[in-house]
């Protein structure tokens, strides 16, 4: 199933007390990692001299057929394909990177990896319902336009993008934390839903790494190598976005972001980015065009006669219930079953309280 | 000799006899209460010995014996001063005349004779009433509370002498029977629909509610006016009844918290206990088990404001009383059942800090405190709680705007409307309003045609509700069709009960 030099990788990313830098150390020192199971003098050499005999001990003992099999049988169980920086299948995207992850542990359909257009979207969790309708929008315009979707797994905008995108099957969900965790997440119905529908979700940390807070900017680094472009839809000055658009920078991938009014929250590494030369993103198009990407067809929504009152209303910025009660003279109890079929619709959604905006949506 | 007069005690929220046995012998002198007396009527002796004297009457010096028959249940309270007193003279032959037994005496005596007011009378005249006793002698300051029960004498007296002199020759004229249904101040709330500026969403949102007997809870800024819309809400429900207002004021009475003036308690109940409140003091406790808050806002309303503030424990705890609307109280010296059927109002604010989600406020709080501060309600609790509703917070110039809104008054006739028509639905099961309906009710009144189903189904995807809101959808969607006087549950009736939930669960 995997080959001599992927056996080694994976032999090698399995001890997780190991730093990155010394299993890439490890890696280094020989011309075909394969070599490692032949002669494994130089890696014991590397780890008494860089680490301690303790190291060098457990590494010399775990180099057995024994602890190898149970290793992989252990990975077999839990679902798990491997996929080594040695293999075919590793995204050509990721190679590129000063830091690419030696193995990436998925569960899933992994010839996502390499699809032809990959585009990340990511976001802040707190970010307005405006914005995740508008995400959810993009994603489900983006899959259509058979493009990939990159994207974590945090409540937000990441959520609403797997939401536009997952019943497609074309959403790559990358995980902070080793697979034991990913039940744990409290968004874990959608990271069954995006395997259920033939996605991918996937995370550089073996199964049993758990979650830590500094995991996060350092999975980032995968949302921005995977993808040919990244949508940030939020984010506030500290937001973790942040380092998925840096990232994305130092990789030379476009940039898109969402513009923000003067007293919205939660915009202000969007604003930052945009006055930096990140692309002002307002409708799927903007998207699509620099991309490449295929345009979609809207079509023109029918309204019944009240609901397009209450609907232009919205659209002109008679936003709060009561307002629109004013200017339509229609009566509260009229008023609620028509706004609630326009949210279905997805024509409208609450910007917070019983204020109403329209949403991406023509 | 040997003297009997009938007094009354109270237990849970009825009242029964007790025979005021009394034996005034030669002997030693000696003052002996039995009959498992607890403290505040063992010192009734003092109490009792003062005021006779202090009266101008003589206390025996003799061997007195008293029995508080039925001598195995334990009797508390000051109620027997009065018949003690009474009992000790007939025994003593002070002339007292037969007819003292005639009369049920209640009420606690002070040092100088004068009687002073007890808590609960009103749960004692109803039970002596249904024993078959006609008199009562009571102290003056309990008259109210006694002058709404018809057919029966009550004499409202102020000293021990009165009482006396009552009984002796029957001076006094018993308290004058005040028709319940005849009072006006059934509806004398301090607020009113029409002072709440704007919100018209929150106003028909607690329409809904109050027609069908609703849990609901409101979303919103710090000073949305979450409150006095919750204040409003006693104002529509339907009046008391006068069966309504007796079971509350008795709660009240035998809790103490009865106003003497008020004698009937004929307006909703409104409570809000603080939120540092315990949960005995909400649920009902204490050795002698009294009430709780609940069972003081029965038939009314019981406010939580800043509901995630209050413990968790306190919170659980009302998932039966939301159920059963009733609770029993049970303690080692007493188990006792209290009706607690009140709506449950409750205000949280989106987040700790009050402004997530509020246009051109920035929320500074992170989102594992928002989900704390929401997770302190849990989803059993939510279950009960058929509408979540967001209330904005009110622009300066809808405060002054003059424009008249719907009063108080105009909304309770189609709440009381609605309210019928449930009740005639309801005839043959054990219930009275929508909110109250389990499944089976669900399934048999609330049928939804296909294009109701179809609609709710899209709504259940569209806008992540969760499964446990469909129950809640539905009914409140049954009330929202009998307001519209309408038979079966239309599509319009379903996207607007899908309008009133918020992102709680």
């Amino acid at each position: 199933m995997y080959n001599l030099k992927e056996k080694a990788i994976i032999f090698i990313d399995g001890f997780i007390n190991l730093e990155y830098k010394h299993k890439r150390a490890i890696i280094n020192i020989y011309e075909d990692i394969e070599d490692l199971f032949d002669n494994p003098k130089p890696a014991y050499n590397y780890l008494k001299e860089n680490l301690n005999d303790n190291a060098c001990n457990i590494f010399k003992l775990s180099l057995n057929n024994d602890y190898i099999n149970a290793l992989f049988t252990k990975y077999q169980e839990r679902g798990i394909t491997i996929v080594t920086e040695e293999s075919d299948s590793y995204p050509s995207r990721l190679l590129e990177l000063d830091f690419n992850p030696l193995c990436l542990y998925a569960k899933g359909d992994i010839s996502l990896l390499n699809s032809k257009n990959t585009f990340a979207i990511v976001g802040s969790r707190k970010t307005s319902k405006v914005v995740l309708s508008a995400v959810e929008d993009f994603s489900s315009k983006l899959v259509n336009a058979n493009v990939t979707i990159v994207t974590g797994i945090a409540q937000g905008a990441d959520l609403s993008a797997i939401k536009g995108g997952a019943s497609s099957g074309k959403v790559i969900s990358v995980m902070a934390s080793g697979s034991d965790y990913w039940d744990l997440d409290p968004n874990r119905d959608y990271v069954n839903k995006i395997i259920e529908k033939g996605g991918l979700v996937i995370s550089e940390y073996s199964p049993e790494v758990p979650p830590r807070a500094y995991f996060y900017p350092i999975r980032n680094r995968i949302i921005a190598g995977l993808c040919d472009g990244v949508l940030i839809a939020s984010g506030d000055s500290k937001s973790g976005a942040r380092h998925t658009a840096n990232y994305a920078l130092d990789y030379g991938k476009e940039i898109f972001a969402f513009p923000y009014g003067l007293k919205d929250s939660g915009g202000e590494l969007c604003n930052s980015l945009i006055k930096d030369g990140a692309r002002l993103t307002e409708t799927y198009e903007d998207i699509s065009e620099v991309m490449g990407y295929s345009a979609q067809q809207e079509s023109e929504i029918q309204l019944p006669k009240e609901e397009k009152l209450v609907y232009e209303c919205i659209v002109n910025g008679i936003n709060l219930v009561d307002d629109i009660i004013v200017k339509t003279n229609l009566k509260i109890f009229e008023i609620m079953p028509i706004i609630t079929m326009l949210e279905i619709k997805g024509l409208i959604v609450s910007s917070g309280g019983n204020e109403y905006v329209k949403t991406a949506k023509k | 000799m040997l003297a009997k007069v009938k007094s009354y005690a109270l237990f849970g929220l009825s009242g029964f006899p007790v025979d005021v046995e009394v034996d005034v012998s030669s002997g030693l002198v000696k003052f002996e209460i039995v009959g498992l007396p607890d403290a505040s009527v063992k010192e009734s002796k003092e109490r009792v010995n003062s005021a006779i004297k202090n009266s101008g009457r003589k206390f025996p010096n003799s061997k007195i014996t008293i029995n508080l028959a039925p001598a195995d249940v334990k009797k508390q309270g000051a109620y027997l001063d009065l018949a003690i007193a009474i009992g000790i003279l007939k025994a003593s032959l002070a002339g007292i005349p037969d007819t003292a037994k005639d009369y049920v005496l209640i009420g606690e005596l002070s040092l100088d004779g004068s009687l002073r007011p007890v808590s609960g009378i009103l749960p004692i005249i109803i039970s002596a009433k249904k024993d078959g006793y006609k008199k009562f002698i009571i102290p003056y300051e309990n008259k109210n509370e006694a002058s709404f029960i018809e057919g029966i004498e009550v004499y409202a007296l102020k000293s021990l002498n009165e009482a006396i002199s009552q009984i002796t020759e029957n001076k006094f004229l018993p308290v004058e029977y005040i028709d319940y249904n005849a009072t006006s101040d059934k509806n004398s709330y301090s607020s009113d629909l029409k002072y709440v500026r704007g919100q018209a969403f929150a106003r028909r949102a607690l329409e809904v509610a109050v027609a069908g007997g609703h849990n609901i809870t409101f979303v919103g800024p710090p000073g949305a006016g979450k409150t006095m819309l919750a204040k409003c809400i006693p104002t529509i429900m339907p009046d008391l009844t006068f069966d309504e207002a007796l079971e509350t004021t008795k709660i009240h009475s035998v809790s103490g918290t009865l106003k003497r003036e008020d004698g009937i308690i004929s307006t909703r109940p409104f409570m809000t206990p603080h939120h540092t409140a315990s949960a005995v003091s909400i649920i009902g406790g204490g050795q002698n088990a009294m009430p709780g808050i609940i069972s003081l806002a029965h038939n009314g309303v019981m406010y939580l404001d800043e509901m995630p503030e209050y413990p968790r424990s306190v919170l659980e705890c009302l998932r039966q009383p939301l159920e059963d609307r009733v609770i029993t109280v049970t303690r080692t010296k007493a188990s006792v059942e209290y009706p607690a059927s009140f709506m449950l109002v409750g205000s949280l604010n989106p987040c700790p800090c009050g402004n997530y989600g509020v246009k051109g406020k920035v929320c500074k709080c992170s989102l594992a405190s928002i989900r704390k501060y929401r997770a302190k309600i849990s989803g059993p609790l939510l279950d009960r709680i058929d509408l979540q509703i967001n209330v904005d917070s009110v622009e300066y110039n809808d405060l002054v705007s003059t424009a008249e809104e719907e009063s108080s008054a105009t909304v309770k006739k189609r709440v009381e409307f609605a309210r019928k028509v449930q009740c005639e639905r309801f005839k043959k099961d054990k219930i009275k309003i929508n909110a109250e309906m389990g499944e089976k009710q669900i399934k048999e009144y609330c049928a939804l045609d296909s294009e109701c189903e179809s609609i709710l189904k899209s709504a259940f995807e569209r806008l992540d509700l969760s499964a446990r809101a469909r129950s809640r959808i539905i009914k409140v969607a049954r009330t929202i069709a009998d307001l519209d006087m309408s038979e079966n549950i239309k599509p319009s009736h379903i996207l607007e009960a899908v309008g009133y939930r918020s992102n709680l669960d």
